[in-house]
């Protein structure tokens, strides 16, 4: 599919704007007040001093929350170059500490990147016309980058260099990696600023120290899901195996052998630990919520469920465990009842059907409770509330195209019918 | 002038109806005197090329199972394909030659068929809508409309009782479930909402009493009671016979015989509904959503019609009582309610030229309104702030139970610097799943060659539109350049095949 960029659509007035606070455009005016650039607009020319660009960290509040932002501003007289046309204000930001090492810095929020690369990138093109004569007394913000999503090179401190290339609207000027690629006759002014920062988060060239904690607990979290049920099936093995995979290709080049080395051993470590049921589950609960990142969080929960599911059968004692293990790492439930479910689809069986049960009735219940995900000390009417909804949402699954689905939601339902029987109208 | 007719093309039976000189609905009788047609074809290898549908292709059964077809209304809108003889048959094609014998029948008895309205069960997906309109027009039948089989029924016994206020319509034929809930003042009908479940009907309690009485030859006689498909389709037209027996007795015996002899089978009706007490449940959660759907108390339901043959089993009438502390109505026929209604709405949707004075000025004594019964999405990507990631997300176009004809823009803006396409991807379900990937696909497709060199942020107008005949007609437009993407979700032959080409297993 060469050739066609990125190809997905983006709710730009709700979704993406509110959660990545501002997307780009719209961030300057919501977070930097694109007000402040007519009231700062004056024609007293004395002491209003020559056009400057500076970059400042500065803290804001956006949807209750504080959120640190590099600002980009500009104040002074307009030089005459700029007066009375469209403008372009192209930014980039270069990470000079140690060019050998790498200077991008990158940024995966759209908006803030450039469209060949993950490379900040931030275009305002929505400024009005500057005036002859006038200029703006104060700093003005016109560029922005949001920190949270900023990645440098490495942690500790950085030399940043902040340049603003400004052209034409409509001229073309492009850039790779921050550097002008095309259209450089085009630019009109070029204005760069020196920074000193402290990034506190692990660089991109870094594995951090937190990361490594991680993915060990990870790898420690899928095996001993992987034998809740007596057993490491090899699929379950494989599932892991695969993600460790990834994260051997994702480390820095030459950092991939001594992780390939680290993640064996944890494997190993892992594998001995739960076969012999020795491996602490709260050990590694904590482990995950003393340096796990929410999102973290989700990825070592989405493998375990992974793993979970792999075998083809939804056992009972994995899901119990995995419900426990949820709550404890601070999960949203609704998010993990939706990845549940996911992982429910996917496997071959979901239980042993109704006819060949050869257990209690008190066991049968426990059973389908685990399964479809309630608790059997909930009033009959919050069970059949809970049954309603579920049958509601399986029964929406009865017309998928993909046969393996629609299987399951078939299974699922006379689950749900079957503990209708039993929790309501016996 | 020709005849407007209405079919009920069921799983199991299927029937035709047709309107009247005087406007009323008329059920007729096929060539063999029935009311119902068996819903199966056959291909006997004593006449090669030849098919026969109805009861002498269900008689085939026992003689070469393997060259008939039957129940291919629960694999409409599938790629099921049936191989009879070496010849592969599509469940629509199997339907269409039901269809036809339906009408043949009719037309040699009361003149040629003009306009059918067909239907279908209410939650058939779109490709079943899709396949059924195939079927009709493959049987060469003048196609006016489809109808959900609940909302036929609603309309027949509008027509015919004086009802009102919030009505049931309790659906259970050979194959499938339907639960309506519909708004009925004197001949005014509003369909609410419909739920159901297409693999549960009078067969498959009769495999169920099958299961068991393999199950009690196996005990007593330690050998398989079934040994091929002859003999599976002989003991299931016994276990249908068991089933019918009960609805009238406490209890059944049949003499079962095997490869090890003979052995007296019985199965008391106490039994009998303690073993279908799971599928009983599933109809009763059914019940469950649909009037949560409606935020309805069993109380707020004034009448409860019944439709299918399988409302005859005592059980059912039974744990309607129980739950809605009232009988529901009897008095018309639950294996015609369905073709006799579609007649009726053949005849509201015809061309008015087409009819007499006299049929007009009954149907107009009857109107119908429906809604959606889907919720249609459009996929877009959002920021789940939760997981802290970007992810797809089923964005609601169409919302279930919206009266129809219906229609809804949104706006979305493309995601990067010089985005030049966009993908689309149309979604259906029965619930509202903002997880794409627990909606049906529908269209997928690109709007592409937009402008070059634009920032992202570029707004697409997205229009979903839902007709009175249930089919939905989408716009994807580039609203900058006007560039723009009609999609058309009704019948289109053209449609490119999903299957891979030759092409696609070359190499580079």
């Amino acid at each position: 599919m060469e050739g066609i960029l990125l190809l997905i659509l983006i709710f730009f007035g709700g979704w993406i704007i509110r959660a990545v606070f501002g997307g780009a455009k719209a961030a300057v005016k919501t977070v930097a007040g694109q007000g402040s650039l007519s009231e700062n607009l004056q024609n007293e020319i004395v002491g209003m001093g020559e056009f400057q660009f500076r970059a400042i960290k500065q803290t804001k509040q956006i949807d209750n929350q504080s959120k640190d932002m590099l600002f980009m501003q500009f104040k002074g007289l307009f030089p005459a170059g700029l007066t009375n046309r469209n403008l372009s204000f192209l930014f980039t930001i270069y990470d000079n500490t140690n060019p050998q090492e790498g200077s991008w810095v990158i940024c995966h929020v759209p908006g803030f990147n450039e469209v060949t690369s993950p490379t900040f990138q931030y275009i305002a093109e929505d400024i009005p016309k500057l005036q002859s004569g006038y200029g703006w007394k104060s700093w003005v913000n016109i560029g922005m980058a949001p920190l949270e999503f900023l990645k440098f090179p490495k942690k500790g401190n950085r030399k940043l260099e902040f340049q603003c290339a400004i052209s034409l609207q409509g001229s073309e000027v492009t850039t790779q990696h921050g550097y002008v690629n095309r259209g450089k006759e085009n630019i009109i002014a070029v204005y760069n600023y020196k920074m000193d920062f402290v990034n506190q988060n692990s660089g991109y060239l870094e594995i951090s120290e937190e990361r490594i904690k991680v993915e060990k607990s990870i790898i420690y979290l899928c095996f001993y899901i992987a034998a809740a049920d007596g057993e490491i099936d090899p699929k379950e093995g494989k599932i892991i195996k695969n993600w460790v995979e990834e994260q051997r290709d994702e480390a820095p080049q030459n950092r991939k052998e001594e992780t390939k080395k680290r993640l064996n051993e944890n494997i190993l470590n892992a594998v001995k630990q739960a076969k012999s049921k020795d491996l602490s589950i709260s050990q590694v609960i904590k482990d995950i919520n003393d340096n796990a990142t929410k999102a973290e969080k989700y990825e070592a929960l989405e493998l375990a469920l992974a793993v979970m599911s792999a075998d083809g059968v939804a056992d009972q004692k994995e899901l119990d465990e995995l419900d426990i293990i949820s709550k404890k790492i601070g999960i949203d439930p609704k998010e993990y009842k939706n990845l549940r479910d996911k992982n429910i689809t996917k496997v071959d069986v979901v239980a042993e059907k109704e006819e060949t049960n050869t257990g209690t009735i008190e066991d049968r219940k426990k059973k389908l409770a685990s399964l479809i995900g309630f608790n059997t000390s909930s009033s009959k009417d919050e069970i059949k509330k809970y049954l309603t909804k579920e049958f509601a949402k399986w029964n929406a699954m009865i017309n998928l195209k993909d046969q393996k689905k629609k299987d399951r939601a078939e299974e699922m339902l006379k689950l749900i019918a079957e503990a209708r029987k039993l929790f309501i109208d016996q | 002038m020709g005849k407007i007719a209405g079919i009920d093309l069921g799983t199991t039976f299927s029937a035709l109806s047709i309107l009247n000189e005087s406007g009323k609905a008329e059920i007729v009788k096929n060539f063999d005197g029935d009311y119902l047609t068996e819903s199966v074809v056959a291909f006997p290898s004593e006449e090669e090329g030849k098919a026969i549908t109805g009861k002498d292709a269900k008689d085939h059964l026992e003689i070469e199972p393997d060259r008939v077809i039957k129940e291919v209304k629960r694999d409409m809108g599938t790629d099921k394909t049936y191989t009879v003889a070496g010849k592969e048959h599509t469940p629509f094609g199997i339907s269409s030659m039901i269809l036809k014998k339906l009408v043949q029948d009719s037309e040699k008895q009361h003149g040629k068929i003009e306009d059918v309205v067909v239907t279908i069960p209410a939650n058939f997906s779109n490709e079943a809508r899709q396949d059924t309109e195939k079927a009709i027009k493959e049987a060469g039948l003048n196609f006016k409309y489809i109808i959900e089989e609940p909302t036929a029924a609603a309309l027949h016994y509008a027509s015919s009782n004086s009802l009102a206020g919030k009505v049931m319509i309790y659906d259970f034929g050979g194959g499938t479930f339907d639960i309506t809930i519909a708004e009925i003042n004197g001949k005014d009908v509003i369909c609410k909402t419909s739920h159901g479940d297409q693999r549960l009907g009078g067969t498959d309690i009769d495999r169920i009493i099958l299961d068991k009485m393999k199950d009690a030859y196996k005990k007593d006689k330690g050998v398989d009671l079934v040994n091929n498909k002859a003999e599976e389709y002989n003991f299931t037209f016994l276990a249908e016979e068991i089933k019918k027996g009960l609805t009238k007795k406490e209890k059944i015996s049949k003499m079962i015989s095997g490869k090890e002899g003979d052995m007296k089978f019985t199965l008391t009706r106490e039994e009998f509904e303690k073993n279908i007490s799971t599928m009983m449940s599933k109809i009763d959660s059914l019940i469950d959503v649909t009037l949560d759907e409606l935020n309805l108390k069993e109380s707020d339901i004034s009448n409860i019609l019944l439709v299918g043959g399988s409302t005859r089993i005592p059980i059912v009438k039974k744990n309607i009582l129980k739950r809605f502390n009232k009988e529901p109505l009897t008095g018309v026929n639950v294996d015609e309610a369905v073709s006799l209604g579609a007649a009726l709405y053949a005849g509201k949707k015809a061309d008015p030229k087409k009819l007499t004075a006299a049929q007009s000025e009954e149907l107009k004594k009857i109107d119908l309104k429906t809604v959606c019964n889907f919720y249609f999405g459009s996929v877009i990507l959002r920021e789940n702030t939760e997981k802290q990631k970007l992810e797809p997300y089923n964005e609601t176009m169409l919302a279930k139970n919206t009266p129809l004809p219906c229609s809804q823009t949104k706006t979305f803006y493309t995601m990067t610097d010089g985005q030049t396409a966009v993908e689309c991807e149309i979604k259906q379900s029965l619930a509202e799943q903002g997880d794409p990937d627990f909606a049906t696909t529908i269209w997928k497709g690109l709007l592409d060659n937009l402008p070059p060199n634009r920032p992202q942020g570029r707004p697409i107008e997205v229009t979903f539109s839902y007709d009175e005949n249930g089919m939905m007609h989408c716009k994807y437009k580039d609203v900058e350049s006007n560039i723009e993407m009609p999609v058309d979700l009704s019948i289109d032959k053209d449609k490119e095949s999903d299957a891979p080409t030759a092409n696609d297993f070359t190499i580079e």
